[in-house]
């Protein structure tokens, strides 16, 4: 039976938080070539062929973040392993991906030579997968004809959606909200407002004890809603009064942080701050005071996604493994592990009976554990939740320049 | 040794040379000429980058980065005095009292570079936690108000990067005293100068080597760190390492982070000549 | 004797449970030049080191004039010292190494000058105001340690082997420099040394020591002359000791009956009263001739051996033999080289001599302190 361990937190590495540059990063930015300069950029426009409708191979690299796949006590997955065992197909999981712009450095130089890059899969973020599409860096696929699960059971809103609108390059892995955590110890109102994030009065009050991220998308995006602003319809002249916002709130915020956010919330050094809905889940497992609101004005669904790398060698088998986790049964397991959101509501039913099946043998506390998860809004968000909720803006490469060059003098001004 | 050695015995020491040469040639000169060369360029990742020679960014770096370029340098002239203050009394000691002790306290001072300098950092960050055992505990007893904490302050970055570098500095000072006769403090006393006179007169002067190597082994590295800001400051901490890596990891704006990179090395090599000047009426060479 | 300059009063100092210097009372008379000698390991250096204040004592209490300075530091004693390997500060000049006392006492900058130039004058260095140490030779050094420390007018100066780093004409020369400087400014010197030879050119008295303790304290001669244990009369030069026994006292002389039988005679003013003692005799003492060749007439060497050349060696001034007596002793004796065809004086190995000398020359040693005579005789002999 599964059994749920606390201190066994999914908590993929969001941030920017990886140190060192590689060589080849810095080489890459010399090179004089601009990256997709062949022209042959398959782009927005949905030409070229899908890969897939063949026979697989037998192998999968799948790439992954950390403890963003379930595992049991010998640290192994038990779904890759289920999935090996009914296809054959050997797989190599590893969690090379510590942040979306560093794993991209890494792996630029050879999607820019039009070389493999040795993986099948990637997990990376949504704006990263509009950036990727641009510079013709994936493959197209074809989901109706490879990934027939995410057809029947992904959720509507995950067929639609800005980046990539009909699921020609990337299907979701799992998706996660930021929004605002707090501590009620440390608080002595209700927060329910991003206003209670940005306001003077209230940053002065609890100056110092405010938590906000460095990931500049995140952070932009919520100044804009509190601005009254649809990130993705943000102008750069709402950028710019968004960072007047956080530069007025700055000088009281404790830090611009990454993951590590989660140690200061949950040691009581923040009082209130930004947060991922996976991260307080996990957390008021250990502290049910701490709380995560999605402000009225609204917060941030990002969602990461598998695709495949332009020019990687197995797709067909990783279409499979695509299709594979999209079973209801298998979303469920992923979801009961790493407890962000799943994109199959059908998971929440599974959750449930798993629930139901703990307390029959006995296991209450393994069945109360499951029971949180599948009852859980930041795990099976409601629909008035998800009517909240925005995604972030593709960015094209002179409004990310601008973006981050604003979001800098925020954070290190 | 081959006959044409033997005919050629000049070249040998420039043989000797060869392999830290080409090492320098590889992991210095290139990259610093690569660096400079990127400062110049202007472009972006997917329209490429083009050699333009752009000079304009040296100003703009350092207009917009002025207050972090200072802070950095007046941090690591705090962390350098600071460090001096506190690892020339333990070099001292070592290299005078020591004993038979000499090795096991040189061990112990080297001891905490057997751990990585980030888990390092990180524990400081647990220790000063605003409600970990140190503050915590000086909370619950009254020492200290509620509101109080070290992290996310100057203090618990200074104090960081003089914690990291102190070995950097205890190092050389005690290899210089280590070497000074202890006669010659004998001799100063015999001559009518007190404890304190003879330390001012004679071991100082003659540790001074070691100050100068001490000095710019901490001052060098603290002021482009970043992983105490990083970990132990808040925006109003930041250093100019940190302001460059966020420029190439997350901004990918190569051309101004190298150009700050540029920048730095400039700031501390003029530093150093003032530093040298400074030092000049010193003797250097005992 | 005029009042003590120096007084160490029963010092004892311990490292540990090694004892350095033992119950140790000494008095040194104003403007001496006093040795303490001895091999290393004696205790000379650390007593030295007690009286410039380096070391504190265990016990016992150390006076310059009536002063007792026991507790003062260094800087408040009125001694100062010239550092074995001289201690010369590196990064200053000669003018600031001889200054430096003068400027911790706050001189006025024209007295410095005035006295560093005389003292550069005193040590045959003038012009050698800026250079730094490393640019002198060795002797030059040593003058400039000197005159570091005797600008200060001290009343006693301390030298601690200061010349045993230079080489032999080197140190034979400043050992000459040394006396007449000492005389010309006449204060008291405290010279330790291991160098016998050293110590008897200059001193005025000597104090050898041995474990801590002081074995024998007189001027150069009588320690030379009339040793008074094996370890002195090994330590200051070569000699050869026979075992005997005091038969008869008969006013200044006293008989002694060697194993042999043979009877010597000694001044009595040589011995202590003992019955078993040593009989000592220098090696230049000993006239050594052919066995039956004559005697001359009216000789005074009337102590007589027999024996057997072992081996004979030329050595320029003299001829060393090695002659085993008929009991099995073998004694060292230098002959002078008096004629000009030296080879045809040389006795032969093999050759039955005969050693005769002046009663007046024999030493006698308290058989009771009798030690190891081997190692104190080596050291002697190596140095």
């Amino acid at each position: 039976m599964r059994i749920m361990k606390m201190e066994r937190r999914a908590r993929p590495a969001r941030a920017m938080a990886a140190v060192g540059v590689t060589m080849a990063l810095v080489l890459g930015a010399c090179g004089i070539e601009p990256g997709g300069s062949n022209g042959e950029t398959a782009g927005a426009s949905g030409g070229g062929e899908p890969v897939g409708g063949g026979e697989t191979a037998g192998v999968l690299n799948f790439t992954n973040w950390p403890l963003y796949i379930d595992q049991d006590d010998d640290g192994n997955s038990p779904t890759i392993q289920q999935f090996e065992d009914e296809t054959g197909i050997d797989v190599t999981y590893s969690e090379a991906i510590q942040d979306n712009s560093s794993f991209f450095g890494t792996i630029q130089p050879q999607l820019q030579a039009g070389q493999d890059t040795g993986h099948d899969i990637i997990v990376v973020t949504d704006w990263m997968i509009g950036n990727m599409i641009e510079l013709g860096y994936l493959e197209q696929i074809d989901v109706e004809r490879d990934i027939p699960n995410f057809m029947e059971h992904a959720a509507d809103k995950y067929k639609d959606r800005s980046y990539d609108p009909d699921n020609l390059y990337s299907v979701p892995w799992q998706s996660g909200i930021t929004g605002i955590g707090y501590n009620p110890a440390l608080v002595d109102e209700e927060i329910t407002s991003l206003a209670q994030l940005f306001d003077p009065e209230f940053i002065e009050k609890y100056c110092g004890q405010i938590g906000m991220f460095s990931e500049m998308r995140d952070v932009i995006s919520l100044a804009l809603l509190y601005n009254g602003v649809i990130p993705e319809e943000a102008t750069i002249e709402d950028v710019e009064a968004a960072q007047e916002i956080l530069l007025e709130q700055a000088e009281c915020v404790r830090g611009y942080y990454g993951n590590e956010y989660a140690d200061d919330f949950a040691n009581g050094s923040l009082a209130i701050t930004m947060a991922w809905s996976g991260d307080v889940f996990q957390l008021q497992l250990d502290n049910p005071d701490l709380q995560f609101v999605v402000p009225d004005e609204g917060a941030i669904l990002w969602t990461d996604n598998m695709a495949i790398p332009k020019g990687a060698e197995h797709p067909n088998d990783a279409l499979a493994m695509m299709d594979y986790v999209y079973r209801p049964e298998v979303a469920a397991q992923v979801a009961e592990w790493v407890n962000y959101i799943t994109p199959v509501p059908g998971a929440q039913e599974i959750v449930i009976q798993h629930a139901d099946e703990a307390e029959a043998d006995g296991d209450t506390e393994t069945a109360e554990y499951l029971r949180a998860v599948a009852e859980s809004p930041l795990v099976f968000p409601t629909d008035e939740m998800l009517s909240r909720l925005y995604s972030y803006k593709v960015l094209s490469e002179e409004e990310e320049r601008q973006w981050a060059e604003l979001f800098q003098e925020v954070t290190q001004g | 040794m081959p006959g044409w050695l033997r005919h050629h015995k000049g070249v040998v020491p420039y043989l000797f040379l060869l392999p830290g040469g080409l090492w320098l040639i590889v992991f210095f000169v290139v990259p610093l000429l690569t660096t400079a060369s990127v400062a110049l360029q202007e472009g972006s990742l997917a329209s490429g980058y083009r050699l333009t020679f752009n000079f304009g960014i040296f100003p703009e770096a350092i207009g917009r980065w002025d207050t972090q370029l200072l802070r950095s340098l007046q941090y690591g002239l705090i962390v350098t005095v600071l460090a001096m203050l506190i690892g020339y009394p333990m070099a001292y000691t070592i290299a005078f009292r020591g004993g038979r002790y000499k090795n096991i306290l040189l061990l112990l001072v080297i001891l905490p570079f057997f751990t990585s300098f980030i888990i390092r950092t990180i524990s400081w960050k647990f220790i000063l936690a605003d409600q970990g055992f140190l503050l915590g505990t000086l909370k619950e007893i009254g020492l200290l108000d509620q509101g109080f904490r070290l992290l996310a302050t100057p203090v618990a970055v200074i104090s960081g990067i003089t914690y990291n570098f102190l070995p950097f500095v205890v190092l050389p000072l005690y290899v210089a005293l280590e070497r000074i006769d202890p006669r010659l403090i004998e001799a100063a006393t015999d001559l009518y100068a007190s404890r304190f006179q003879a330390f001012l007169r004679v071991t100082l002067p003659l540790s001074i080597s070691g100050v100068f190597a001490a000095s710019l082994l901490s001052f060098i590295p603290a002021v482009g760190d970043y992983l105490n800001a990083e970990l132990l400051g808040s925006r109003n901490e930041t250093m100019i390492g940190n302001v460059i890596q966020r420029l190439f990891l997350v901004n990918r704006d190569y051309p101004e982070a190298a150009a700050l990179s540029l920048i730095l090395m400039v700031g501390i090599l003029v530093s150093i000549f003032f530093y040298i000047r400074l030092l000049r009426g010193q003797e250097l060479t005992v | 004797m005029p009042e003590a300059d120096v007084r160490l009063d029963r010092v004892t100092k311990r490292f540990g449970s090694f004892t350095a210097v033992d119950d140790l009372s000494l008095e040194i008379p104003e403007g001496e030049f006093f040795s303490l000698l001895g091999p290393s390991g004696c205790g000379k250096t650390t007593t030295l080191r007690m009286i410039g204040g380096f070391e504190e004592v265990t016990s016992g209490a150390i006076y310059l004039g009536d002063q007792n300075v026991t507790d003062l530091p260094p800087f408040k004693r009125a001694t100062n010292t010239v550092f074995q390997n001289y201690a010369l500060f590196p990064h200053l000049s000669v003018f600031e190494n001889i200054a430096f006392g003068l400027r911790r006492r706050k001189t006025a900058l024209g007295e410095i000058r005035r006295q560093v130039a005389f003292m550069l004058e005193l040590v045959e260095l003038p012009g050698y105001e800026e250079r730094r140490p490393n640019q002198l030779s060795g002797g030059q050094q040593q003058r400039v340690a000197l005159a570091r420390a005797l600008v200060n007018n001290p009343r006693v100066l301390l030298l601690d082997e200061p010349l045993g780093a230079l080489d032999l004409k080197l140190r034979k020369q400043m050992q000459v420099e040394l006396k007449r400087i000492q005389s010309e400014i006449g204060i008291t010197f405290i010279f330790v040394t291991h160098d016998q030879e050293e110590a008897m050119t200059m001193s005025d008295r000597i104090a050898v020591m041995r474990a801590g303790r002081i074995e024998q304290l007189g001027a150069p001669e009588e320690l030379y002359e009339r040793p008074t244990t094996e370890f002195v009369a090994g330590f200051l030069g070569v000699s050869n000791l026979l075992d005997g026994e005091v038969t008869e006292r008969d006013g200044d002389m006293v008989s002694i009956r060697l194993t042999n039988g043979v009877l010597v005679q000694a001044p009595a003013a040589a011995t202590n009263g003992a019955a078993k003692v040593r009989v000592g005799i220098r090696p230049e003492k000993l006239r050594v001739v052919p066995r039956g060749a004559e005697v001359t007439a009216g000789a005074t060497e009337t102590n007589v051996l027999e024996g057997t050349v072992l081996d004979a060696s030329y050595i320029g001034v003299s001829t060393q033999y090695l002659v085993k007596t008929a009991e099995g002793h073998t004694l060292t004796v230098y002959a002078q080289n008096l004629t000009t065809s030296g080879a045809s004086e040389v006795l032969s190995d093999g050759q039955d001599v005969r050693l005769s000398w002046n009663p007046q020359h024999t030493f006698v040693i308290d058989d009771a302190g009798r030690s190891d005579p081997e190692a104190p005789m080596e050291e002697a002999r190596t140095r």
